[in-house]
């Protein structure tokens, strides 16, 4: 039998035994909570307590000359909603009315949005399911400004589970203004990337990452100085300062848009380079777009067709070859050629000028723009002389400006020359160029026969650092072996504009103005139409020491096609308002000799090729 | 013999001493322990206290961060909107717009304005060419 004693002993065993059993599943808890699940258990407790926050950083920025901006970042902001949080019915329809008021969005589109409590999820085997929706955009990209008021709006009303997530948006606040160059970017996951243009092919400096914040947070989200802190750094993209004036650019598209509604074109193209140094100072096409707008895009409106289309240049070739035979001395400027009264058969194919002229000098043949008279020039100086001066001058090369992409042209190789390329290329058939190639040989005209590389991009300027790259101007290449050939051609040249030349229109009072028209037939199904022109004017002013070469090319233009007629007005207009705003003053000489020509009324050849 | 009965007599008085020790050294360990708790409590008080201030100080400095990068985008918004109005197609629209009689100054009434500027300090070169493009007729 028991005794007490014995029964209490038991007890308290039993409850020994039973402390002892308890105090192993706890340690064997205990194991399985410290050691067994440490990780998966330390890392839930940390995302309770750890932050994370991403950081954007800026796309870099792209001024002019100047340093006047031509695009930029501006701030706009997401609303992002979790239809959890929001709440009921009514919440939802007076946050939806809210949002109405300062968005561009009917009642039905946020309500809906708000009130997307699930959504239906597709699974791998096909199946569905229906999950909680705690992630809704409601609008993307709103401006700074609207999303402001908003977010007053919305805490007054104590609106719950609206995020308003803070971005930048390309933008480009000259709109229209060098959009084609510019290029654009398109948004693709929070991320900018370019399509065209500069934008394009300087993205690789321009690019900006993004940084993640790590950080041990308070209840209210602020970070605990003493928890733990990782953070990466955020990298903004670098500047580039292109070598466009936006000025001279302004006055080039205002131009540009007047001869647009004149000539109705199918396209337009102008172009400002500095000869000195390659410089682009203004540059435009038509038709163009607002990178602003989305619906005025279309390829046909964006793409840079100034490197990237290629056309028969016409009689503005001429120059370059007739330059190479005065350079090889063939000829000097008052060798006497016969234009055969503007109709000449070689090799087997008749030659027409668009004027009967008869026996003139070699200046002459420039002035009024004899293809006659040019083909015979080539012929005395052979087609392998001819094939490299046009060559030197560029054609068939690219022209180093930094936008792709970029056309070589079309230009045979001397062994892929038939009987009459040689009487052809130099009146600027047969061959193809873009119009940057075009104003580059230009540019080693009006600068004593010196090639240079067109430059677009002057420097890139590192935010960070503020350390800023000039990039700089290469060495040119000489065109010309003989020092007196640049002066002889540009005097020539500039006999064009003046009374007798095939561009009086292009004339300036008080300038001399070296250039040159063209008009060329486009090459549509195997020959040459008698409908489609281009019309152009492509010179340099003041001849004797350039400020700018300028071409002016109009494509199909209607009403009138040659260049003396379509493009040369527009060249003078351009060429004026760049010249006061460059403020190069006029010759008083010359300024006279316009006052006397301008009363004397003498008429002057029809404005033709 | 005497030297075990002085040995016996300075056994007694030290437990004697002993017992008193004893009873102060107790004294002494709380009095210490209660010492050493104290400078503990003080120690994380302060330390307690230190981040709190600096929790405070975090919050405002968050608050003023916030602050920063909401006038950085209110100067970013006005800066384009600057470069928006300021540009030649909208100040010709605003021209058309509010039929000013303006064109083009002759060229004796350009003054143009050569400012040597060089954001680096370095060099001076000739810099920004600011013209008057209209003048009023």
């Amino acid at each position: 039998m028991l005794t007490s004693n014995d029964s209490i002993k038991i007890r308290i065993k039993l409850v020994a035994g039973m402390a002892v059993i308890c105090f192993c599943l706890l340690a064997v808890k205990l194991y399985q909570v410290q050691i067994e699940r440490h990780e998966e258990l330390y890392e839930k407790a940390k995302k309770q307590y750890t932050a994370v926050k991403t950081t954007h950083g800026k796309r870099g920025e792209i001024f002019d000359i100047q340093g006047n901006l031509l695009v930029g970042n501006i701030p706009c902001t997401d609303i992002i909603v979790d239809p959890q949080i929001t709440g009921d019915e009514p919440v939802c329809s007076k946050a939806a009315r809210i949002f109405v008021n300062h968005l561009d969005m009917t009642y039905a589109e946020v309500y809906s949005r708000l009130s997307q409590k699930f959504r239906i999820r597709k699974l791998a085997d096909g199946k569905t399911e229906k999950v909680k929706n705690r992630f809704v955009v409601i609008a993307n990209n709103v401006p700074f400004q609207q999303a402001e008021e908003l977010k007053k709006v919305v805490k007054v009303n104590n609106l719950k589970g609206i995020v308003f997530t803070d971005t930048y948006r390309r933008f480009y606040p000259k709109s229209t203004l060098l959009s084609n160059i510019l290029g654009f970017t398109t948004p693709d996951q929070g991320k900018d990337v370019p399509v065209i243009g500069v934008e394009k092919t300087f993205d690789k400096q321009m690019e900006s990452s993004d940084a993640t914040e790590r950080f041990e947070r308070a209840r209210d989200g602020i970070p605990l100085s003493y928890g733990l802190q990782e953070a990466d750094k955020v990298k903004n993209g670098f500047n580039i300062y292109l070598t466009i004036s936006e000025p001279l650019q302004s006055i080039l598209e205002e131009e540009l848009d007047s001869l647009v509604v004149k000539w109705r074109p199918k396209a337009a193209y102008a172009v400002m380079v500095d000869p000195k140094t390659g410089n682009v100072m203004a540059i435009a096409q038509r038709p163009s777009f607002n990178p602003n707008d989305r619906t005025s895009m279309s390829p046909d409106n964006w793409r840079i067709r100034i490197t990237e289309d290629v056309f028969e240049p016409g009689s503005t070739m001429k120059p370059m070859a007739i330059s190479g035979a005065l350079d090889y001395g063939v000829i000097t400027p008052n060798t006497m050629f016969n234009c055969e009264n503007g109709s000449w058969t070689y090799a087997g194919k008749v030659l027409r000028d668009s004027h009967r002229i008869g026996t003139v000098p070699a200046y002459e043949v420039v002035q009024k723009s004899s293809n006659i008279g040019t083909a015979k020039i080539a012929i005395m100086m052979g087609e392998q002389r001819l094939h490299l001066v046009l060559r030197k001058f560029g054609f068939g090369a690219s022209t180093g400006i930094p936008v792709t992409p970029e056309t070589k042209g079309i230009f045979r190789p001397l062994n892929k020359w038939d009987a009459l390329s040689i009487s052809r290329f130099p009146i600027g058939q047969g061959i193809g160029v873009s119009p940057i190639q075009l104003v580059r040989a230009y540019c080693a005209l009006a600068d004593n026969g010196r090639l240079r590389k067109i430059r677009l991009v002057d420097r890139v300027e590192n935010t960070e650092t503020g350390v800023v790259i000039k990039k700089s101007i290469e060495e040119p290449f000489q065109v010309f072996n003989n020092p007196a050939t640049p002066e002889k051609i540009v005097s020539m040249m500039s006999l064009v504009t003046k009374k007798g030349g095939t561009a009086t229109a292009a004339a300036i009072p008080g300038f001399n103005v070296a250039g040159k028209t063209g008009t060329s037939q486009k090459f549509i199904n195997g020959q040459y139409s008698h409908a489609n022109f281009f019309s152009s004017f492509i010179g340099f002013v003041p001849a004797e020491n350039p400020s700018f070469v300028l071409l002016v090319t109009v494509d199909e233009p209607r009403g009138s096609y040659y260049g003396g007629a379509v493009a040369a007005p527009y060249f003078k207009n351009i060429a004026l308002r760049a010249l006061r705003y460059l403020d190069v003053k006029p010759d008083p000489k010359l300024l006279e000799e316009a006052e006397k020509e301008k009363n004397s009324k003498n008429t002057d050849i029809p404005q033709r090729d | 013999m005497n030297i075990q009965a002085r040995s016996i007599k300075l056994n007694k008085s030290r437990k004697k001493n002993n017992t008193r020790q004893t009873i102060g050294s107790k004294f002494g360990i709380v009095f210490r322990m209660i010492i050493v708790m104290a400078f503990i409590f003080g120690i994380a008080t302060l330390r307690i206290s230190i981040d709190q201030w600096a929790t405070a100080e975090d919050r405002e400095a968050d608050k003023l961060v916030k602050q920063i990068a909401q006038l950085d985008r209110e100067i970013e918004n006005c800066k384009l909107k600057k470069e928006k109005l300021s540009s030649w197609p909208n100040i010709k629209d605003r021209i058309q717009k509010f039929n000013l009689a303006l064109r083009m100054p002759e060229p004796f009434q350009v003054q143009n304005l050569t400012v040597n500027y060089d954001p680096a300090g370095k060099e001076k070169t000739s810099g920004e060419r600011k013209t008057a493009m209209l003048s009023q007729r």
